[in-house]
């Protein structure tokens, strides 16, 4: 089932022309704008192919700046699992989140500040962006 | 039922494996962690982690060709040693990475790698709180989880070809203890306390040297020990 539904998505990615841009950025995989819970101060920015990865993912590329960060994070929280985003040494991050969607497909998420001296929560006001990666795995490991 | 030890190795050049587990989610497990292999069906060989911080004693699988590649019968060497000596007063430097910081820095010595640390790092902008590493002997464990979100150490990473496992953080246990301080032995150009190899070039072969050690008896949570010096 769940590989059938895979290569659905996959035909139907094909189709709008993001397998013919293979590792390159393209609007056409937005993949919270695809599962419709994307925050609306998040914004896409790029996504692209790593056939370079295990499991050769689909990895679409996000910001949100650091004021709205808190509530990005807890709706990533809330709609996919994804561990609160802790603190350690240097960066702001919560990682290696996997989610289980509905028709089986998985999806790696993960949000993080990249290095920083902030290190309060309350001041994340301060940190200009956090990054948020969405990953569709196209192959089991 | 068959049952035989088997050690990972990374999928990507970052350091880490998936694994899929049971149930369906996906773990990352770090190299040379150990799993016990128990039954191979459906083109899957399927193991239960058994070692180190990431999911132990659950049940994962690989596919038998990813099994082929990246489980290996050999383990992990003894402790590994790592000495650290302060060099001089903070000094400052523009890091291309990371622009001015007043760095701490060190000298860091293991088996074939010689390599610049920065102890500590503080900007003009933000004083910042963390103080460097103490002199003493620390315990070096395992790697917890991914510290990479984009734009971190990717960076270092195409910054320099050949790099491997710059997402992998060993963290530091404190004064002989097993808990995890939330300082670090890693790549990088910035420190809040850590061990973070500076010299990048210098950090494929003293992550080489890491992950493939562990402390006897120590369910693949303890690397070996980190000595500093003033």
């Amino acid at each position: 089932m769940s590989r059938s539904v895979l290569n659905a998505f996959l035909l139907i990615a094909c189709s709008v022309g993001v397998l013919a841009a293979q590792d390159k950025p393209s609007a056409n995989c937005d993949l919270l704008a695809k599962l419709q819970k994307k925050p609306k101060s998040l914004e896409f920015v790029s996504c692209s192919r790593h056939m370079e990865l295990q499991g050769k993912p689909w990895m679409a590329i996000y910001r949100v700046d650091g004021t709205h960060a808190a509530e990005v994070e807890q709706f990533l929280v809330r709609e996919f699992g994804m561990k609160k985003v802790t603190h350690t040494c240097c960066e702001w991050a919560s990682t290696q989140n996997s989610y289980v969607h509905k028709d089986g497909r998985v999806f790696i998420f993960e949000m993080g500040s990249g290095e920083t001296l902030i290190n309060r929560k309350d001041q994340w006001s301060k940190i200009p962006y956090f990054n948020v990666e969405v990953e569709l795995e196209t192959e089991e490991p | 039922m068959i049952r035989k030890s088997k050690y990972t190795r990374k999928a990507s050049a970052d350091g880490w494996l998936r694994i899929k587990l049971t149930g369906g989610a996906f773990a990352f497990l770090c190299e040379y962690t150990r799993v016990e292999v128990t039954k191979e069906a459906e083109g899957r060989v399927f193991f239960k982690v058994a070692e180190g911080y990431i999911a132990v004693g659950q049940e994962g699988s690989l596919s038998k060709e990813h099994a082929a590649q990246y489980l290996s019968d050999n383990g992990p060497q003894g402790p590994a040693k790592v000495i650290v000596r302060y060099k001089g007063e903070p000094s400052d430097e523009h890091s291309p990475y990371k622009g001015r910081l007043r760095q701490q820095w060190g000298e860091l010595t293991a088996p074939g790698v010689i390599a610049q640390v920065t102890l500590n790092s503080k900007s003009a902008d933000i004083p910042g709180g963390y103080t460097p590493i103490p002199p003493g002997d620390h315990t070096i464990l395992a790697p917890d989880s991914s510290h990479r979100v984009h734009g971190d150490t990717r960076g270092y990473a195409m910054a320099t070809p050949g790099m491997v496992g710059n997402d992998i953080w060993f963290p530091i246990g404190l004064n002989g203890s097993t808990v995890n301080s939330s300082r670090y032995i890693h790549v990088g150009h910035l420190s809040e306390g850590c061990v973070t190899t500076h010299e990048l070039k210098k950090w494929t072969a003293l992550y080489n040297y890491l992950i493939s050690h562990r402390v006897p008896n120590s369910m693949g949570k303890y690397v070996g020990q980190l000595k500093v010096q003033k």
